[in-house]
C-alpha cells in the first residue's frame, strides 16, 4: 500500500481516499464474503468499513499498519452485518446448495466438496480465524490484534476450527510427536 | 489419509477458489459517495467533560445532599470504631499500588488515594493491551501506536517509539517495556520522565522474541539459520550475552517463538509452534533445554513467584504444574473452559479461574476451595491472603470485591461505572484484570 496515499487521506485528501478506496475493497469484500458467505452482507460491510477508513482514518497512527487495520474494520463490520441478518432471520445459503468452484486440481472435487461444507458449518467466530490465516495468510498475533481479543483466544478458535475441519473431513487425529517424552 | 498439512494446502485453495476476489464497483463508488458526507473525526478524543461523565463510585444517582450526608455518617462511624478500636483491617489495595479492569472499551483504575478514573480506550486500545504505567500513565497500543495518557486528565502526554510493529513487552512492574520496531531494533523505555524520549535503541539482527525475567533483564530470542539463540540483555549496558542455542522446527507464524523467563532469570519456557505440544524449559545457566509434558494445546504459562513451579493452562482447561526439570508434581481435572491463572503472592496457592468458578488448589493441583461467579469475571491477588475479583455488571460498570483467601468471602466491594454517550463500537468478550505493585499480576488467556 502506497503510504503516501495514506498519509494524504489523514491530511483531508479526497482523492486520495478514493485511490486507496478503489485499491482496497477488492481485498475487503473477498476477506468480507468468505467470512459471512452472502453478497449482500459482504457488500453492506465493506461499503461500511470504505466509509469508517475515511472516517477514522486519523485515528490509525502508523500509516504502515493501514491494511491490518482496514482488516480490523472489515471484520467487525462483517460480524455486524451477521448479527442484523440473525435477527432479520434473513436466510443463509444452505450448506448443501453450497457448490465449490473448480480449483487447479490438486484436491479432488469431492474433498473440495466436503472442506466447503465444513467451512460453511464452522462458527462464524471460527471461520473468521480460519479466513484471516488461511486466506488473508495473517500471522495470529496479527489476527488477535484485528478481533482485538488475546492471542490464546485465536489460538483456541483456531484449535476448533481445525478439529471440525478435520472431523468433518474424517481426519484421524494428530500422529504423536517424535520423541516426546512421557507425560 | 489427508494430513494437517495437507489441510491447510486445503484451505488456502478452496478458500481462494471460494468466492469473488473483487469487490462490485457500485460498492466503491457508493461508498465514496457516502464518505463525502461523512467528516473525518479528530484523531483523539476530546477531552472528558467532567460534568458531563459522572464521577465512578456515586455515579448519577445520589443527589449531592444524600452524598454530603453519606458522608458525614461514614465520618461518625469511622471515628467510632477508631474510638472502640475496631476497623484494624487491610486496605481495600492491599499491597497492591494500583488495580486497572479493562472491559467493554473502558479502562477503570483504582488508585491508592480512593479514586478511580474511567477512562473510555476508543479506538486503539484492545483487550488486555493496556498497562498502567509507573508515573501516573496509561500505554494504550494498537495498529502502530503506543500512546500515554495521564490518568488523572486523560490528556496524551507522549507516545512510544518510532516504526512501532506493535510488539511490546512490559517489565514484571510494569515501569519498564521493551518495544520491536520494524527495523528489528529493540527499545528500552521507562514510564518516568519523558517516556518518548527515554527510549533507547539496540539493533537486535534477526530478533524473533522479547521477554522480561524478574530481574530487570531482557531475554531475546533470535533466529540463526533454523537455530533459535537465546540471549540475555542488560537494559543498562546494552550488552548482550548468549545463554543458549537450540535447535527447532521454524513454522510459517513469525509469532513463534513464545517464550516466558521464571522470576528469578534461571528458568525460560519455550512454547513450541501452536498445536505442537513441544514446550522446553531452558536453563539458562547451562543452556540446556528439556522437553516437557503440556496439557493439550497450552494456552497459559505462569511462573510461582519461588520459580520453582510453572503452570501451564491447556486448551482441554486442565493446569499442569511442571518443576524447572521437567517433571510433572500436579495436575487438575479438566474444565470445560480455562480463564486465567495466578499465583498467590506466597506461591502456596493457585487461584484458577475455570468454568465461571474460582478455585483455590495447592502445589499439586488439589482443589482447596471454589465458589461460582459470574461469566466474564477475572482474579488476581490482593496479597497473600486476600484476592480481587472483577465482575461487569453492566456496559461500562463493572464491580471490584475484596475477597480473603481463607474462605473466599467478600471482605468488600467498590464499584466503577462511566456513561458513555455512545458504546464504543467494539463487543469484545473478555475482562482483563491488572494489579501494580509488588505481586504485579495481569490477566493472560
Amino acid at each position: 500500500m502506497d503510504r503516501t496515499l495514506v498519509v494524504r487521506a489523514q491530511g483531508g485528501d479526497r482523492e486520495a481516499y478514493e485511490s486507496l478506496a478503489h485499491a482496497v475493497a477488492g481485498r475487503l469484500y473477498a476477506t468480507a464474503y468468505r467470512i459471512v458467505r452472502d453478497s449482500d452482507a459482504a457488500e453492506d460491510a465493506t461499503q461500511q468499513a470504505l466509509v469508517t477508513i475515511w472516517r477514522d482514518l486519523r485515528s490509525l497512527r502508523d500509516p504502515d499498519r493501514f491494511e491490518a487495520w482496514t482488516y480490523r474494520l472489515v471484520v467487525r463490520a462483517a460480524l455486524d452485518q451477521n448479527r442484523r441478518q440473525r435477527r432479520a432471520g434473513v436466510r443463509h445459503v444452505a450448506i448443501d446448495e453450497l457448490t465449490p468452484a473448480a480449483g487447479d486440481g490438486i484436491a479432488d472435487a469431492d474433498t473440495r466438496d466436503q472442506l466447503t461444507r465444513a467451512l460453511a458449518a464452522l462458527s462464524i467466530d471460527h471461520r473468521t480465524v480460519v479466513v484471516l490465516h488461511h486466506y488473508a495468510g495473517l500471522p495470529l498475533g496479527e489476527i488477535a490484534e484485528i478481533l482485538g481479543v488475546p492471542y490464546g483466544t485465536v489460538g483456541s478458535r483456531m484449535h476448533h476450527a481445525m478439529r471440525h475441519l478435520r472431523a468433518d473431513l474424517a481426519m484421524d487425529a494428530p500422529a504423536p510427536i517424535p520423541g516426546r517424552q512421557p507425560a | 489419509m489427508t494430513t494437517a498439512m495437507d489441510l491447510d494446502r486445503l484451505l488456502v485453495e478452496v478458500l481462494d477458489a471460494d468466492g469473488p476476489r473483487t469487490a462490485p464497483p457500485r460498492v466503491v463508488e457508493a461508498a465514496i459517495q457516502e464518505a463525502s458526507t461523512v467528516r473525518q473525526r479528530t484523531p483523539l478524543p476530546a477531552p472528558l467533560d467532567r460534568g458531563a461523565w459522572p464521577r465512578p463510585w456515586f455515579g448519577p444517582v445520589l443527589s449531592r445532599r444524600l452524598a454530603v450526608l453519606a458522608l458525614v455518617g461514614l465520618l461518625v462511624v469511622t471515628l467510632a470504631a477508631a474510638l472502640l478500636g475496631i476497623g484494624a483491617r487491610r486496605s481495600f489495595l492491599g499491597d497492591a499500588s494500583r488495580v486497572s479492569i479493562w472491559v467493554d472499551g473502558v479502562l477503570h483504575v483504582l488508585t491508592p488515594a480512593g479514586t478511580v478514573a474511567s477512562i473510555p480506550v476508543i479506538d486503539r486500545g484492545f483487550s488486555c493491551g493496556i498497562v498502567v504505567g509507573g508515573a501516573d500513565m496509561v500505554a494504550t497500543s494498537g495498529f502502530g501506536a503506543l500512546v500515554l495518557r495521564d490518568i488523572e486528565t486523560q490528556r496524551e502526554v507522549g507516545e512510544v517509539g518510532t516504526d512501532y510493529a506493535g510488539s511490546e513487552v512490559w517489565s514484571a512492574d510494569h515501569r519498564h517495556l521493551a518495544l520491536v520496531d520494524l527495523a528489528g531494533r529493540v527499545g528500552i523505555a521507562g514510564l518516568s520522565g519523558a517516556p518518548s524520549a527515554a527510549t533507547r535503541w539496540v539493533a537486535v539482527p534477526d530478533i524473533r522474541s522479547v521477554v522480561w525475567d524478574g530481574m530487570g533483564m531482557l531475554v531475546l530470542g533470535r533466529r540463526v539459520g533454523e537455530a533459535l539463540v537465546i540471549e540475555r540483555l542488560d537494559p543498562a549496558t546494552l550488552s548482550r550475552t548468549t545463554r543458549a542455542t537450540l535447535r527447532i522446527d521454524w513454522p510459517d507464524d513469525e509469532t513463534y517463538p513464545s517464550m516466558s523467563v521464571a522470576p528469578d532469570g534461571r528458568w525460560l519456557l519455550l512454547r513450541g509452534p501452536f498445536d505442537a505440544q513441544q514446550e522446553r524449559i531452558v536453563d539458562l545457566a547451562t543452556g540446556q533445554a528439556t522437553l516437557v509434558p503440556s496439557p493439550s494445546v497450552m494456552l497459559a504459562v505462569t511462573w510461582s513467584p519461588d520459580s520453582t513451579l510453572v503452570a501451564l493452562g491447556g486448551l482441554d482447561g486442565s493446569v499442569w504444574l511442571v518443576d524447572p526439570t521437567g517433571a510433572v508434581v500436579g495436575r487438575t481435572p479438566p474444565w470445560e473452559r480455562l480463564d486465567d491463572l495466578a499465583w498467590a503472592p506466597d506461591g502456596q496457592h493457585l487461584a484458577v479461574l475455570a468454568e465461571d468458578r474460582l478455585r483455590l488448589t495447592d502445589r499439586t493441583g488439589r482443589e482447596i476451595r471454589t465458589i461460582s461467579l459470574e461469566p466474564r469475571s477475572a482474579v488476581a491477588w490482593a496479597d497473600p491472603n486476600a484476592l480481587f475479583v472483577a465482575r461487569p455488571e453492566a456496559r461500562g460498570a463493572v464491580a471490584i470485591e475484596r475477597r480473603r483467601a481463607s474462605d473466599l468471602g467478600v471482605e468488600e466491594t467498590r464499584r466503577s461505572s462511566i456513561a458513555l454517550p455512545s458504546p464504543p463500537p467494539y463487543s469484545y468478550e473478555e475482562v482483563c484484570l491488572q494489579v501494580d505493585g509488588p505481586f504485579a499480576h495481569r490477566s493472560q488467556p
